[in-house]
């Protein structure tokens, strides 16, 4: 039964569907209380744990009908607990082999079918997520495919021999152990053999894998059409943080006792406060500077990043934007004007900036301070927005440490990876000692995290 | 609590209160109750969301509990409330006696001692006003927990509702954190006027409730009128299930087909026919734009064709 549910999941998540963890497990015990051979049934727990919106309906209905024409749903052991362990350590053993066909048996075995479901189908040269491991460019197919099956045939002994160690089971689990490996296994086979199916989308990401990975792609790897995507995230996030806070207003509302108010309106009824009165913290909003920038290298994230401060902007007192390149300049009145994009637009046509030329950042600290120079002041946040290659010219620290000791704090995002940051072209650690905290901010997530802290 | 021990259990205690379950309803308050958690039901209006969560307490002889949603819904009106007026009334009586409490005190911190230790018999049961969500969970016997129009509230209560609904205990700050005694079997309904949050969604098993098919709409139909002749059931229920199909402001739900039956049995009527249909359309249907396409395609709708 855990196994259908598994499988059931990697179809679906096959089909583009996503599946969270917390869904399986649901899915797992509720299947414990159905009748395994009742179609309707079975179609209604599964639904109720997998389909959290309702627009997927249709979608998951289809798939359904799919999935148990092709296989049927017959084996139905009451696995336990350490029937289950036993299974993972089997995946663990497997993946500890450490090669390639190993990882995606593994991974097949507990349950994440999409190493394998990639191996079906069409014949064009191999290149998967797997790439690495496989060590890619021009590893055919079709030998994956032999090897797995070649593989898969010598494990159902192993699998064999495995149960019939697994002394701390009885005997009857034994063998149904046993059983089970095996015929996972020889399910493993079959979609091999016999499953031709066409993709559609780029062949590096599986479907099902992009909606997931959208998340963590780096923002200068998008399409135009994952930037859209991304967009609605950023939306989003931005949506759930207001709700956060204003669950936190809430829960501030019913703060301080107002003493002199309630004292006041008890003068009505003798002195008795019928009429409690309280009084809402003032509640401090910050100023936030944001610097980024717009090379070819950092501006997707500048973009995403801005998109995400202007749609929280009433969480702070004022916010001013300044991009650049090797001049700082003021942008925020841009953003009142214009949508996000055609601001950014037209921010870079203004030739002073610096377009074309390399980034500098000393110069840019050094001509902000100069152009804007009470733009500063003690309760003032300083985002920097870059990713900190100086092209190799004096980072002039001194400017930086000039804002920094003026501002509140100075936050430094960065959307080039950790791993780059102490390369030679990234100037990251001759800022960072005058910064109160450097992040790295590649991806969706990292912004999002960034921003709760920003702001909550 | 009655036991259920199977799907069809289900299907037939709701049956005996006039329910009338498909499958697939039965089979998600059968997982609801086995595994202890909250059904969201979803589906457009008159379908039988509330009905289903009101017919199961009655059906298992549990007491059901309603908090109905809306805008601005707080916590004083869902979780508990001090009884603020009792309280000063308390305080009132005391001032004549307060003298007596502290009499034989030697000093004054010796008096505060006293007064604090009153202090903590104002913020006790005694004062507390329960609201559906803190009865529901202090309840000594398990409740059927109905939160209804879910979707109305504010997203800070559904979040609080959330945490409420995955530790199944209340934390009273002056008093301290409530265990539910028995975990009440809860329903959420939801018309979809917003999108609720994953997070709940993902701790609560799915229901969607559409309109049923024509098969149980004509069983609900007669579980109402047991005499109904079985031709006029039939007609009845294909006629609102093409009206459904046409392309109108508000498609008619169970209750309105309920009704009309009704009114077609009071007035007697052996078949309908598009004069029938003109007399009660206002039954159906409350919009005048509605009511012309339905007049338009009363072919289509009485299956003259
Ligand atoms: N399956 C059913 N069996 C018997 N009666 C039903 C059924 N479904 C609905 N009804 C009848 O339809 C009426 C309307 O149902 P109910 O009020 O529960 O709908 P609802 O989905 O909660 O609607 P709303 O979204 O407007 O709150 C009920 O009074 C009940 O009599
Ligand atoms: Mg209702």
């Amino acid at each position: 039964m855990v196994s259908m549910v598994l499988k059931f999941a990697g179809y679906m998540r096959y089909n583009g569907l996503t599946v969270s963890t917390s869904a399986l497990h649901n899915t797992i015990s509720a299947m414990q209380w159905v009748n395994p051979l009742n179609r309707t049934q079975v179609y209604a727990a599964l639904e109720s744990c997998l389909v959290q919106n309702m627009t997927e309906r249709k979608k998951f209905r289809k798939i359904f009908q799919k999935f148990f024409e092709e296989q049927s749903l017959i084996e139905l052991e009451h696995e336990e607990v350490a029937y289950k362990m036993q299974v993972q350590e089997f995946a663990s053993q497997l993946r500890e082999e450490g090669d390639y066909v190993g990882k995606i048996l593994s991974d097949y075995m507990d349950g994440e079918v999409a190493g394998l479901l990639q191996n079906m189908g069409d014949n064009q040269t191999f290149r998967t997520v797997y790439d690495e491991t496989a060590s890619g460019i021009g590893m055919n197919k079709e030998k994956v495919r032999a090897d797995i099956i070649k593989r898969i045939d010598r494990l159902k002994d192993k699998a064999v021999d495995f149960a019939d160690a697994s002394f701390h089971l009885s005997r009857e689990k034994r063998e149904a152990l046993s059983d089970y490996l095996r015929q996972q296994l020889e399910d493993a086979r079959e979609l091999l053999k016999n499953n031709p199916r066409k993709r559609k989308l780029r062949n590096h990401l599986m479907p099902w894998e992009r909606q997931k990975a959208i998340s963590s792609i780096s923002f200068d790897k998008l399409t135009m059409e994952e930037q859209e995507k991304v967009k609605q995230e950023v939306e989003r996030i931005a949506q759930k943080l207001k709700d956060a806070l204003s669950r936190q207003k809430k829960k501030a509302r019913r703060g301080h006792l107002d003493v002199k108010n309630t004292i006041r309106h008890s003068m009505k009824f003798n002195g008795i406060p019928f009429n409690i009165k309280t009084r809402r913290p003032a509640r401090k909003k910050g100023k936030i500077i944001a610097l980024c920038d717009i090379s070819m290298s950092v501006a997707y994230a500048a973009q995403f990043t801005l998109l995400l401060l202007y749609r929280l902007q009433n969480r702070f007192s004022k916010i001013r934007s300044f991009v650049f390149i090797r001049n700082a300049y003021e942008i925020s009145d841009l953003f009142k004007k214009y949508p996000l994009e055609t601001a950014l637009k037209k921010a870079i046509k203004q030739h002073h900036i610096g377009m074309g030329q390399l980034t500098n950042y000393g110069a840019t600290f050094k001509s902000f301070l100069t152009n804007y120079p009470n733009a500063i002041t003690r309760d003032t946040t300083i985002l920097i927005l870059g990713d900190a290659l100086n092209n190799c010219v004096d980072p002039q620290v001194q400017y930086l440490k000039e804002m920094s000791d003026k501002a509140l704090r100075t936050i430094w995002l960065n959307p080039e990876e950790e791993k780059y940051w102490y390369t030679t072209s990234s100037a990251i650690k001759d800022y960072e000692p005058y910064c109160s905290q450097v992040v790295e901010c590649a991806t969706i997530d990292q912004l999002s995290d960034f921003a709760k802290n920003l702001v909550l | 609590m009655k036991k259920v021990e199977s799907v069809e259990d289900v299907t037939n205690i709701l049956a005996k209160q006039g329910y009338v379950s498909s499958e697939e309803i039965s089979t998600i308050v059968y997982l609801a109750i086995k595994m202890k958690r909250p059904i969201l039901v979803e589906g457009p209006a008159g379908v039988g969301k509330t009905e289903l969560a009101k017919s199961l307490s009655r059906a298992l002889a549990l007491e059901l509990i309603q908090l109905q949603c809306y805008e601005g819904l707080d916590e004083s009106k869902a979780i508990y409330e001090w009884e603020y007026a009792k309280q000063l009334l308390y305080t009132q009586i005391l001032k004549e006696k307060i003298n007596d409490v502290i009499g034989d005190s030697s000093d004054l911190n010796d008096s505060i001692k006293k007064l604090v230790g009153l202090e903590d018999a104002f913020f006790s049961d005694h004062f507390l006003l329960p609201r559906p969500l803190l009865k529901s969970i202090r309840s000594e016997k398990q409740t059927v927990l109905l939160i209804d129009e879910v979707d109305k509230s504010d997203p800070e209560f559904e979040a609080y509702l959330l945490e409420v609904l995955s530790s199944n205990e209340i934390t009273i700050p002056e008093i301290g954190t409530l265990q539910a005694k028995e975990i009440p079997i809860v329903f959420l309904t939801s018309n979809n006027v917003r999108d609720l949050s994953d997070a709940l969604k993902r701790r609560c098993l799915n229901l969607y409730v559409d309109f049923p098919t024509e098969e149980l709409e004509a069983q609900i139909v007669k579980s109402k009128f047991p005499h109904i002749r079985d031709e006029l059931v039939d007609k009845l229920v294909k006629a609102v299930h093409a009206i459904r199909e046409l392309e109108i402001k508000k498609k008619p739900s169970i209750s309105e087909t309920i009704d009309w039956a009704e009114s077609l049995l009071t007035l007697q009527v052996e078949d309908i026919t598009p004069k029938e249909l003109q007399q009660t359309l206002g039954i159906l249907s409350k919009y005048k734009t509605d009511m012309d396409q339905i007049m338009q395609n009363s072919d289509k709708v009485l299956g003259a064709a």
